[in-house]
């Protein structure tokens, strides 16, 4: 209602008596725009009131109607907020990533040398030259007891042992060593040595 | 929730209010996006439309945030924004779908179940059904302009002021879009109601006048001033 208290007391009561509403008044105050007159009639009158309920109504059901819709459609459609990493934590990550696998790669190459490293060689073909033993046995032995049995002592003093052996029968079986002079049927040294037939005065 | 949120802040001067509502993005949409998308919604008849121009909407607004004077409420400053680019839509001739077959219109009968259902009857449901669909259904003959003017006025509560401002139109030109909308809805409402009532049949109609007009005499000699007063409208809605 756009009627002041004021302006409401001075308008005269016969004309809230004798005047309905027009419909442009019935318009005017849906619109909000209804002069003082009117609006101190429709104070007054109960079947204008009626009419103005009346002529309200289809426009307060669309309303509550188009209300509850976008109350219920803003309810069930959240607004996802998308939240985007800033580009240096992107490219940090990426770089996390890439040493990540560089370093993966690295320790399974690590891991596979030293599983052959320490995997026991086949013995080689028999040979008569001397080849001491320079590498150890490693934690394999332990792994594998029925060949540790078989394998050389891993310890300095059977090693050296086991050299002197194996020169001892080296120098047993080189055939330098069956010459005359080695089994000592000749003398040790004759300047002007002749054949050993001579006979020496 | 809306009174309640207008009532917290009625203390905050105007000016650190609107500048911390603004630059609150996600209060902004909770607060205003209901509204603002039943303004965008029903002008443009397209729900996903209607999201789409919502969010546009407010992202309009978060970019110029910086260039709100404060002369206007943020409710008429965002529906401002809508009005704009409801206007582009219609120049890129993309309202077309309003008077066609559209996959996403609003299903007004459907929206009508959204209503609350603990405070009326399930007939006093059914009639604002049928009257929302009504008026639902004259609003799509209506122009662009009065469209607008009507939902400003009746569906957001707007003064007259505030739509002309918003609109950029004359008050008077905005009282005139008005009542042709109003002249139109409530014709073509009348005409729906009149279609949807049964036409009486003739056995029945005949009992009636016979008895009505033996009744006329009395009726009218007792007749209260009130009723029998002149009526220049003479029409009811």
């Amino acid at each position: 209602m756009n009627s002041h208290p004021d302006q409401l007391a001075s308008i005269p009561a016969e004309f809230s008596a004798a005047h309905h509403l027009t419909p442009d008044q019935l318009d005017d105050h849906l619109i909000g725009d209804l002069a003082p007159a009117p609006a101190a009639h429709l104070a007054a009158c109960p079947l204008c009131a009626e009419r103005v309920a009346l002529a309200r109504s289809p426009i307060s059901s669309f309303q509550q109607v188009s209300t509850a819709w976008s109350e219920r459609r803003s309810a069930t459609l959240p607004i996802p907020i998308p939240t985007q990493r800033p580009s240096w934590q992107r490219h940090t990550a990426w770089a996390t990533a890439t040493l990540s696998m560089a370093l993966g790669f690295a320790f399974i190459n690590a891991t596979h040398q030293f599983s052959v490293l320490n995997t026991p060689q086949p013995a080689p073909a028999t040979s008569a030259r001397f080849t001491p033993v320079q590498q150890p046995v490693g934690p394999k032995a332990r792994l594998f007891p029925e060949t540790a049995s078989l394998a050389p002592s891993p310890r300095a003093t059977h090693i050296s042992a086991d050299n002197h052996m194996l020169r001892a029968i080296d120098a047993s079986l080189d055939p330098s060593t069956d010459s005359p002079a080695a089994l000592g049927l000749l003398p040790a040294a004759a300047p002007n040595t002749g054949p050993l037939t001579s006979i020496q005065d | 929730m809306q009174l309640a949120l207008d009532a917290s802040i009625a203390n905050v001067p105007a000016t650190e209010r609107t500048a911390s509502e603004l630059d609150d993005m996600d209060t902004l949409v909770r607060t205003y996006r209901p509204r603002l998308l039943r303004f965008v919604a029903f002008s443009v008849g397209d729900a996903d439309l209607a999201e789409s121009i919502t969010q546009d909407c407010f992202l309009k607004a978060y970019n110029a945030r910086d260039r709100f004077r404060g002369d206007c409420s943020i409710s008429t400053w965002l529906t401002s924004i809508a009005v704009n680019l409801i206007r582009d839509q219609q120049r890129l001739q993309k309202f077309r779908f309003w008077r066609q077959a559209r996959a996403t219109a609003i299903d007004i009968t459907e929206a009508a179940n959204f209503l609350p259902s603990n405070e009326r009857s399930p007939e006093s449901r059914l009639l604002v059904k049928e009257k929302a669909g009504q008026v639902y259904a004259a609003l799509q003959n209506l122009s662009p302009n009065q469209r607008t003017v009507f939902l400003m006025r009746f569906s957001e509560d707007l003064e007259l002021s505030e739509i002309a401002a918003i609109t950029h139109i004359p008050v008077n030109t905005v009282k005139t879009h008005l009542h042709r909308a109003l002249k139109s809805v409530r014709n073509q409402v009348r005409a729906a109601q009149s279609a949807a009532l049964p036409a009486p049949s003739s056995d029945a109609v005949a009992p009636q006048r016979r008895r009505k007009a033996r009744t006329s005499q009395p009726a009218a000699a007792s007749a209260s001033p009130e009723i029998t007063a002149s009526h220049p409208a003479g029409e009811t809605l």
